[in-house]
């Protein structure tokens, strides 16, 4: 193992850094664009124990509201997002040892999408702060994702390609009837729609706050896990002979992966390719190594989305673009560059 | 009490697939520090009771005792630090470097908050040595040959640090020359760290050269067990696997030598 800390420390800081900064941006930039310096002494000023050290009042008020209310949460949020994602997304790529695996491969976009069709069919509001549409998407995401683990049970294990296979016919089925709602309900059709084309434009603290928690549990699980992981691409049965415990870390790492991907999409609908696409280019440059795997993807899905949804508000004037447009318009070409630069390379 | 002398030994054993039976009322002892080799047509059960070795497969009925512990009180981790098993074949899509493939066969031996220690390098680089792989060691594992593969994969499971030692048809697959590096090797492992090593063979010549003991499967049935001169005859391949052969002695072992002959 070419175990160079140093270097990994300096390139996490460096995206850490990154992030930080792309927090700040994406505060400023807008309709109402707010000056940098601004967006700094408001964010420190807010922070305990240094905040008492900030000049106050000589910012406009308008920055104040403007930072902290709107775009601040939506910015963290967006990052958060991101960063679940793609972590989610490393977890299933692992677990399946399939390239092609995202955070939504056992089902989660599809049972999420029932869920929030007729939670909006059924004009379900908000609920603790979570907005009924998300509820409605987290439950039915999990409960398609156990549905379908339920389906690849047999014999005392969970076969990986019965996993596949049951996730995509249960994915079918609940798109049809996606469908089927909204062919019944044609007045609700386009807020459907725009549902699961995923946004981060209604987003609140309360939504932040609790998707800091899932992430925080499952990054730190999947980290955990990692090296179980990395001794899992060898096959199941290897694995097994090397003493790891495989069922109960499929189990473990099935379940951290869809709940983080299925509170991403009850806070921001459905938002394509960051979770497939980051950890796939990321492991183009580290290596197969989970341990290193799960923060670069975390950081860099992060970046990566917080900037498309800054793209998201500002590319058309009066209207806002769904971010998993974006997501996917950058996304798809700069993955299929990596692909033919690196053709030899397999996972 | 007397030092263990069945590294393994398996009573009334039964398993079955779905799709049949396999094993009814099995019943062996493998010596310890024995190399134990097990032959038998396609389809007589020589995986499967590897696999049932390494509680992949869990038998229906009847106790395998692995060092005179039932196989099934064992927890995951310390079966990795008594049994290790090389299978037959290993996907080739593993993008890890040599020794980080076989830096995983410290697994069993690590906590989960236990980093890698400069002790478990030390024996990832002495099994490297002993299997003459450290020129590949940070070579990536799907740019080997399959000898080469076939060397990394013995060295991860002499990194486990077990004291027996499973392989499922270590040599099918290899040109002559890897085929008796390989055979050596094993015999050397055998020898100097006292191993006892039970694997699958098709080759009846390399099983005769180098077994202490040799299981002959047929359909779920141990045939024959003893030595090559013993389990080795016209008499017992003419009932197991159906064809006719002529024997010889090998001239430098004094082992029994099957000769197959094809008629026109």
């Amino acid at each position: 193992m070419k175990t160079r800390p140093l270097m990994h420390m300096l390139i996490v800081s460096l995206l850490l850094f990154l992030c930080l900064s792309g927090i700040v941006v994406a505060c400023s930039l807008g309709k109402a664009p707010i000056a940098f310096d601004d967006v700094i002494k408001v964010l420190l000023k807010h922070i305990p124990g240094i905040g008492g050290f900030i000049h106050p009042g000589n910012y406009p008020d308008i920055a104040v509201r403007g930072v902290l209310l709107i775009r601040l949460p939506r910015a963290v949020l967006s990052l958060l997002v991101g960063a679940g994602l793609a972590c989610a997304g490393a977890a299933f790529q692992g677990l399946f040892k399939n390239p092609m695996a995202d955070p939504y491969f056992v089902g989660v976009s599809a049972g999420a999408a029932f869920g929030a069709s007729i939670a909006i069919v059924l004009g379900v509001s908000y609920f603790m702060g979570i907005s009924g549409t998300g509820l409605f998407a987290f439950c039915f995401a999990l409960a398609t994702v156990f549905v379908v683990y339920r389906l690849a049970w047999g014999g005392g294990r969970v076969s990986t390609l019965h996993l596949v296979l049951a996730g995509v016919a249960v994915s079918a089925f609940l798109t049809a009837c996606v469908s089927l709602v909204m062919a019944l309900n044609r007045q609700k059709m386009a807020q459907i729609i725009s549902w699961t084309m995923g946004s981060f434009q209604y987003s609140t603290w309360e939504e932040t706050g609790i998707f800091a928690v899932v992430l925080l549990v499952g990054f730190s699980g999947m980290f955990l896990f990692s090296r179980d992981l990395n001794v899992m691409i060898s096959g199941e049965e290897t694995a097994h002979t090397l003493g790891v415990p495989v069922e109960r870390i499929k189990l473990i790492l099935l379940v951290l992966a869809s709940f983080v991907g299925s509170m991403a999409v009850a806070v921001s609908g459905i938002i394509w390719f960051v979770g497939l696409i980051v950890p796939h280019a990321v492991r183009l440059v580290t290596g197969p190594d989970h341990k290193l795997l799960f923060p670069y993807s975390a950081l860099s899905g992060g970046l990566f989305l917080l900037c498309a949804d800054v793209v998201s508000r500002l590319l058309l004037t009066g209207e806002q673009l769904p971010v998993g447009i974006i997501t996917a318009l950058c996304g798809a070409p700069f993955f299929l560059y990596l692909l033919l630069k690196n053709k030899q390379e397999r996972f | 009490m007397k030092k263990q002398v069945f590294a393994v030994s398996i009573e009334g054993m039964c398993f079955h697939y779905p799709a049949g039976q396999v094993f009814e009322g099995l019943c062996t002892k493998l010596k310890s520090g024995c190399f134990t080799s097990i032959i038998g047509p396609n389809g007589a059960g020589k995986t499967t009771l590897l696999r049932l070795l390494t509680m992949w497969l869990k038998p229906s009925a009847g106790t395998i005792m692995v060092k005179d512990r039932n196989i099934q009180s064992f927890s995951q981790k310390e079966l990795g630090r008594t049994v290790a098993f090389v299978k037959q074949e290993q996907s080739a899509e593993i993008n890890f470097s040599v020794f980080e493939m076989v830096l995983m066969g410290r697994y069993p031996h690590l906590g989960r908050f236990r980093a890698v220690s400069a002790h478990d390098r030390d024996i990832v680089l002495q099994a490297l040595e002993m299997t003459h792989t450290v020129y590949l060691k940070d070579r990536s594992f799907n740019r080997l040959s399959s000898g080469e593969a076939q060397r990394v994969l013995i060295a991860r499971a002499l990194a486990q640090q077990t004291e027996i030692l499973l392989l499922d048809e270590p040599i099918s697959h290899l040109d002559l020359k890897h085929q008796v590096q390989i055979l050596l090797l094993l015999k050397r492992m055998q020898r100097e760290r006292n191993l006892t090593i039970v694997t699958v063979l098709h080759d009846l010549n390399s099983a005769a050269q180098c077994s202490d003991d040799i299981i002959l499967l047929s359909k779920g049935k141990i045939h024959a067990q003893g030595t090559a001169g013993k389990v080795l005859s016209a008499e017992n391949i003419k009932t197991v696997y159906g064809i006719e052969v002529e024997m010889a002695v090998h001239p430098r072992t004094d082992l029994p030598f099957i000769l197959p002959f094809v008629f026109n």
